[in-house]
Formats: structure tokens, sequence, C-alpha cells
């Protein structure tokens, strides 16, 4: 017998209010859970995406918040940024979100400039590549085939041009996998942004350092007017949606806080209350103070640990129900990671020790005498 | 019985009692409420002692001072010498130094009674085992060596009692405070924790310090303090 | 030496001050809604779905929008992208200076006609208006400010724009919003003041080149109680305007000339 066992016999005492307790804090864990992986989990998404294409620097246009770069002539910059030390290639590429056909859900439309590294790393599943810049063809995603209920040979339709499919890819990067791929002239055609890009990725070669690096970024920055030489994370991190969703996990970790500590005090307090001449007793018995209050932050940790157990399963439950939806497949990588749940379990453990510091002060601080004259 | 006549006489003159309660006052609400007004006794090392009195006139308050769970507005309580007011832990002291038996027993009604008699040695140095077998010990002395596993709900009051008082004698005390230990019990299971409680006693050599309102218990006790509007009636004895 | 420093001050601060203050003056504003219709060239692409009163809803309409305005002179040319029935349908129109708008209206092969554009005329099934893009009522010689109002949550001035002359729409009230000079809704009246739609931008969005607000949603409330859903889901703010983009344009203009 000790501590911990006393608490959970304390606990199993009152099991409606433990479990309402658990509850309320499971629920609040489940949406930090939740909302946490889908907020990061775009931002992994893309980088991902980046880093499996060998993209060392991004170069957009300045103060592109938006999801996708605004566009711009690609030509002038692009010849500027290869003659820069330790770049082994540059390579533009125009994104969008699109609907295809009548009543899909928007998908990730790429045009990568034909021929270049961008298409290195994707394994090709079925049927062939573009044949030639212009080819009014595309590529799917394997997820993005699964989600159009496409394969080979069929057509869709993208902004009033028909094309055929005539492959279908797979890729590391879960954003490429939702994605439907062509040529980069087959996407200014459609787009009708002749000669544009958004986004140019600088490949560095294999004996660039950090440094080099840096310097492409700096000479971008007093060379380049108007844009902007930054990595795949930044740009991710930059844009206004994931700050968004970011912000919003950000103020559901708060609230979720505040809310279980709360729910936490809240169900100590109304314990200790109930529990006052037994708490004297212990005290005669010889308690000191510090062992009566280990004892209801014990309680209260345990609550709020388990509540943040059954969370983290609830909000992976979420997330990965969310990633299965048809809004979302395709472009959220939802990150699940041994030190993320170890955060979450310690932000549910300080939660219990919050929301059990004031009552377990309280009941500690308690005159024996008094205590066990209590009703 | 002479209450004068039950006093410790076969104890040494020069002996320090192991209680010394000198002018000792508890009052609340600013001074309306006066529940201990002047007590002053002496308890000898190995006494047992009975404090009766009316109802309200202080004596479940006197206890409460001398066991160290209140604090006297004025005045000084000695143990063996040393003022309670120099006491760094209260809750220390009482753990080595005393164990309670009250009329309600107190038992934590989500542990056995082999949990319960362990509670007051939670913070000891024995190990888990020692603490066990110590307090199945006690339990088997009670005479409920087949319960060690109930829980208080399925145990009788005399039971319970029984239990309080095991748990009571756990850390080897030097004191019991027994506050009506048979206030809740029939007439036969209050015989029964009665005869348990002084025997524990005599083979310990514990002072014993108990509150009753029944005479067929002060009248086995070495001498009886009659409490009276929140003072014992009759000086402490001078040991 | 101290007042001539006093008066500088003075004037600096009036300066400062006015330029502050030329967006709380109704000709301030309206000068400034002006000003951020101006535009080297852009496109927009969005996606009209209709509402019918029974709350059926269509196969959404895609269509593009290219548009060039300034001072002396606007056009605009619609495109039908999808679905097949609408695909490669070109609206393109042309107004100077507050003169009359020239229209016209041809098909994949550039052969077409000149059309009137009708303030009430509806596009492709939906309530979208293309005489609205010209936005003419900024130039009508009766603008009163008729107090404050709300859209979606954003406070806005309203405003009264009236012609100098009898015409088919009487009035226009719009609410604008004081910071980004942007129109969050848009009633327009006929000549028997009867209330014939009201635009209402329901979602804002931050303009590519992060200089400033621009509609992603808005609804149309026809008659009838029908609506149309608007969604700006691409487009280029820095549009090239080629010889081509207005090419039919011109030459119907020549043939009209």
């Amino acid at each position: 017998m000790n501590l911990l066992t006393l608490a959970l016999g304390n606990l199993r005492r009152r099991p409606a209010r433990s479990a309402l307790t658990v509850s309320a804090i499971a629920l609040g864990i489940a949406a930090v859970v939740a909302l946490t992986t889908i907020a990061w989990g775009f931002e992994v998404s893309w980088q991902k995406a980046n880093d499996a294409r060998g993209t060392d620097l991004i170069v957009t246009r300045t103060g592109s918040e938006n999801a996708m770069p605004s566009p711009f002539v690609g030509a002038a910059v692009l010849n500027q940024l290869a003659h820069y030390p330790h770049v082994q290639d540059v390579a533009g590429l125009l994104s969008e979100m699109l609907t295809i056909g009548d009543h899909s859900p928007p998908i990730f439309v790429f045009g990568w400039a034909y021929g270049s590294y961008l298409w290195d790393h994707l394994k090709l599943l079925q049927g062939r590549w573009p044949a030639d810049r212009n080819e009014p063809v595309v590529v799917l995603g394997v997820l993005a085939a699964e989600m159009l209920h496409k394969g080979i040979g069929e057509r869709i339709e993208l902004e009033g041009q028909t094309l055929e499919i005539v492959g279908i890819f797979q890729s590391s990067a879960l954003v490429e996998n939702g994605a439907v791929l062509m040529t980069l002239d087959r996407a200014q055609s459609i787009t009708d942004k002749p000669n544009k890009v958004n986004v140019l990725n600088v490949k560095m070669d294999k004996q660039a350092s950090e440094a080099d690096v840096s310097y492409v970024k700096e000479q971008v920055r007093k060379t380049l007017t108007g844009y902007v030489a930054i990595t795949s994370g930044e740009l991710v991190s930059r844009n206004a949606v994931v700050r968004i969703a970011k912000a919003m996990s950000q103020v559901t970790i708060l609230i979720a806080s505040l809310v279980g500590a709360l729910v936490v005090f809240n169900t100590m307090l109304m314990s200790i209350n109930e529990r006052t001449r037994e708490i004297g007793v212990l005290q005669a018995l010889g308690w000191p103070r510090s062992r009566v209050m280990t004892m209801i932050i014990c309680e209260s940790t345990l609550l709020a640990l388990v509540g943040g157990l059954i969370g983290i399963a609830v909000g992976v439950l979420i997330a990965t129900g969310l990633e299965h939806t048809e809004l979302m497949r395709g472009k959220i990588d939802a990150i699940y990671s041994a030190p993320f749940f170890a955060a979450v379990l310690g932000l549910s453990v300080l939660l219990g020790i919050g929301g059990g510091l004031f009552p377990a002060r309280m009941a500690a601080r308690l005159s024996p005498a008094q205590a066990l004259r209590h009703e | 019985m002479n209450v004068a006549a039950t006093s410790a006489q076969h104890l040494p003159v020069d002996a320090t009692p192991i209680l010394d309660v000198r002018k000792v006052f508890l009052h609340f609400d600013e001074g309306r409420t006066r529940a201990v007004d002047g007590a002053d006794l002496r308890i000898a090392e190995g006494e047992f002692v009975a404090i009766d009195g009316p109802s309200g006139s202080g004596k479940s308050s006197l206890l409460n001072l001398i066991g160290a769970l209140d604090v006297p507005t004025s005045g000084e309580i000695c143990f063996r010498g040393q003022p309670y007011s120099d006491l760094a832990d209260m809750a220390l002291f009482r753990g080595r130094h005393i164990g309670f038996v009250f009329q309600t027993f107190h038992l934590i009604p989500t542990l056995s009674a082999i949990e319960n008699v362990m509670i007051p040695a939670l913070g000891c140095s024995w190990s888990a085992t020692e603490k066990r077998n110590k307090a199945a010990s006690l339990l088997s002395e009670m005479g409920l060596a087949e319960r060690l596993h109930s829980f208080p709900a399925t145990l009788s009051g005399g039971e319970r009692q029984r239990v309080a008082i095991a748990r009571a004698l756990i850390n080897d005390p030097d004191l019991i405070l027994a506050d009506e230990p048979t206030g809740s019990l029939d007439s036969v299971n209050a015989q029964q924790v009665l005869e348990l409680l002084i025997g524990s006693r005599e083979a310990r050599r514990i002072t014993l310090v108990m509150v009753t309102h029944d005479r067929s218990v002060s009248s086995r006790a070495d001498r009886v303090i009659h409490m009276r509007d929140g003072r014992n009636e009759l000086p402490g004895v001078a040991v | 030496m101290v007042t001539q420093l006093l008066a500088i001050a003075l004037a600096m601060w009036s300066l400062q001050s006015l330029a502050a203050d030329s967006r709380d003056s109704l000709p301030g504003l309206l000068e400034a809604i002006k000003q951020a219709r101006h535009s080297d060239g852009f496109e927009v692409r969005f996606a009209i779905t209709a509402v019918d009163a029974q709350k059926l809803r269509t196969v959404p309409v895609k269509i593009a929008v290219i548009g060039q305005a300034n001072a002396d002179r606007q056009r605009f040319l619609v495109r039908g992208i999808s679905p097949d029935a609408v695909r490669n349908q070109h609206f393109v129109a042309e107004n100077s200076a507050a003169g009359p708008i020239d229209a016209f209206e041809y098909g994949p092969d550039s052969e077409g006609h000149r059309i009137s554009l009708d303030p009430f005329a509806r596009l492709f099934n939906t309530d979208f208006v293309m005489w609205d893009l010209f936005a003419v009522w900024w130039d009508w010689p009766h603008q009163i400010a008729d107090g404050n109002g709300e859209v979606n949550g954003r406070s806005c001035l309203r405003v009264k724009s009236r012609p100098a002359v009898p015409m088919p729409v009487k009035e226009v009230v719009s609410c604008i919003d004081r910071e980004t000079a942007l129109a969050l809704s848009t009633q327009v009246y006929d000549a028997q003041h009867r209330l014939r739609r009201t635009i209402r931008v329901e979602k804002l969005m931050r303009k590519g080149s992060s200089e400033g607000l621009m509609a992603k949603k808005l609804s149309i409330l026809g008659e009838h109680g029908a609506t149309s859903e608007i969604d700006v889901y691409g487009g280029d703010e820095q549009y090239r305007i080629s010889p081509e983009t207005f090419g039919v344009l011109d030459r119907f203009l020549g043939k009209a000339n």
C-alpha cells in the first residue's frame, strides 16, 4: 500500500465524478492533438514534398502569404539564380488548387518544368511520363487517382481543357501523392499564365555548405528586389493558412489547458470538502502536510494523465479521420511522434498538478482538530 | 472512589511527567467561546488517566491539545519536558509518540483492515514487508486474524474499533489518546475494546489518556481527572 | 524664428491630417475607390453556383474575367471555362471616361456581334451581370453618404449613387469599407426603385502582393429568391495584356467605327 494506491482508491470512491473529469480533460486534449496534428501536418507535408524533390531553397515573390505564392515571370530570375555559386539547378513550378470536372473538391495541380530534377524522385507505377513539354496530358499521384476514381487512358477536364491521364506515380511526399501533375508549359496554358511560375526551386550541388545556402539567400535579398529565398519550411510556416491553423492550435492548447486545470481544480476542491474529516484523521495519525499534499496532487495528476491518454487516442482518431475525408485527403500528413505525445502527456501532467495544487494546499493547511470536527 | 486517592502515588517524586499541562487556555471567537479555560495537570509515564465531565466541559478539546491537534491560545504543554511550542513538526511528533483512538473509529473506507493499520507507518523507513507483518500481527492480537483484507463497511463496530486500536499501536507510541472509544459500541463490544486497550497499554507500558462518560470505564483508570467549564476541578498531581 | 518654426510645424501637421482624413471625406473615399480599381492587367477566375428559390443548386460555372482599367478607359473580357455549354463563350466590353459601354459577344471562332450591356442581363444563367464590372455609378454626379452600416461584422459607410439623367438604374447603394476602399455590399435599384440585386462580399482574402484585401467569396441575391454564390479560386494580379487579349474587341470597334 502506497500513496499511489491510496490515490487510486480515492478516485474510485466517486466513479461518476472521476469519469466526468477524465472526459472533460480527454476532450480538451483530443482537440489539442487533432488541431496541432493538422496544423503541423500541413506544414510537414509541404516540407516533405520539397525535401523529396531535393530542393534546397525556394525563391518566390515577397509578401506571398496566400496558399500559393503569386505568379511571376520566371526567366530573368531563373537566369540570375543559375549563376550563383554552388547552384546546380533551378526549376520553376506553378501550383494551383483547382476543381476537376463539376463536383470534386479542390485538388493540388502542379506544373513542373519539363525535364527538370523535380521529376526525379517520383516512382512511376503505371503508364508513362509526358513525352514533351506541351503534351496535353497529366500524371496522377496514387492517392489522387483513388480520389478521382480515374485510371490510365481516361480524361479529366481542367479549366476548360481536356487532358488525358497517361501515368500514375508514387511519391514519398503525401501532398504529391494527392496531386495532379503536368508539365509547366501545360499548366501555364490552362491557367493562362504564360511564362509564369509561382516558385523557383533551387538545388545546390553536393559541395554546398550551410554557408553557401545562406550566401544565395543573402544575394537574392540584395540583388533581386521583390523576391525572397527561403527554405521550404520557412515558406510554409509563413503561409497565412498555416499560421492561422497554428495560431488556432495554440489558442486551443491555451483554452484546453485552462479548462482542464479548472475542471481538475473543481473536482479536487469538491473531493477535499467531502474528505475534510478524513484528512484530519490522516494528520492526527502523523501524516505531515507534505504527504497530504502529495496524495491530493497524486489524485489530480492521475485524473489528468488518464484523461490525457484517452484524449490522445481520440485526437489521433479524429485527425486520422480528417486525413481521409475528401477535402483533406492528400493535403495533410498528420505528424505522430513520440516526442509530440510525450509533450501532450506532459501537458496533462501539468494540468493535473496545476489543478490540484491549490486544493492540496488548502487541505494541508487544515488544522487537524478543525478537520476532525467537520461534519 | 475518591479522585484524589486515585493519583499515581507509586511514581517517584522526581520523575519527569510524560505530560505537563500548564495553565492552558483554548479560546475561540475572540474569547467568546472558552473550550479550555486554565487546565493544569501532570500525567506520569505509564499512567492510565480517565478524563470525565459533563458535555461541553472541554474534555475533547483538552485531549486535542494534549494530542497536538490544536494549538492553545495560551499556556504550555510539555512532553517529557519538551514544550510543544518548540516542536518543529507537530505531525512528525504525533506519528512518533502518539496513537489516537476515536469514538467513530475514522477508518479509511477504501482501504482494507490491514491497510488502515499501515496508514500511520507510510512514511517510516521499514520495508513494506515489515510494515505488513507488523500490521498483521497487531490485528491478530486484536482477534482479527481472519479479517485482514476486509473493508470497514463489512466490519462490525467492535471490529472497526479494534482495527483502530491496532492502527494506534503500529508506530509503538508512548501515549495513546482515546476519545470515548466505547461510546459507539454496545456493552459487550465496549467491554472487549476496553480490555484490549488496557491490556495493550500494560503490555507495552504505554501511557493511556481516555475521555469517557462511562463510570465503569473510568473506574478502571489509575486516576480520574474531572473537567468542568474548561478546567480540571482538582489540581494535577505533583510528581 | 519661433513663429516660422511654428508655421512649418502647423503646415506639416495639416498635410498629414489631410492625408489621413482623405478617406474620411466622401470625395476622398470615392477617389480611393476609383484608384483601387486601376490595374494594368488582372485576371480573376471564379466559380459561380446558382441556387434557385427551391434551393436547387446548379453545376458550378467557371469563368475568367480579364480586365484593364485606368482613369481614361476600362475594358473587360469575360470567358466561359466550364461546363461545356459555356466553354469559350466570350463577352468583351469597353468604355472610355464615363462614355457609353461598347459590348460584344463572340464564340471560339471569334465571330460575333455587338450587344447592349443591359444592367439587368444575367450571364450564363447566373446572377452575374457584366455591367457591374464597370461600376459606372462611381462617376455619377449625385453621391450621398447615408450613415454607417455593417456587412459580416465589418463596418462600412453607406453611399447612395444616382445618375444625372433617368436611366434603367435609378440608384446604386453601396457600403464601403473605409480601410480597403472595397464595396462590401452593392444594391442595384431599377427605374421603379425596385431592388433588383444585392451583391455582398462574404469573405475577404489578402492579395498575393500583400497590398490589401480582395473578395474571396461573394453572394448575389437576385430576384424571386434566387442567389448566386461566387468563389474566387484563382487568377493573376499582374496579368500581361497582350495585343491578342482584346484583339477581337479592337477589331469589332474598328468595324463599328
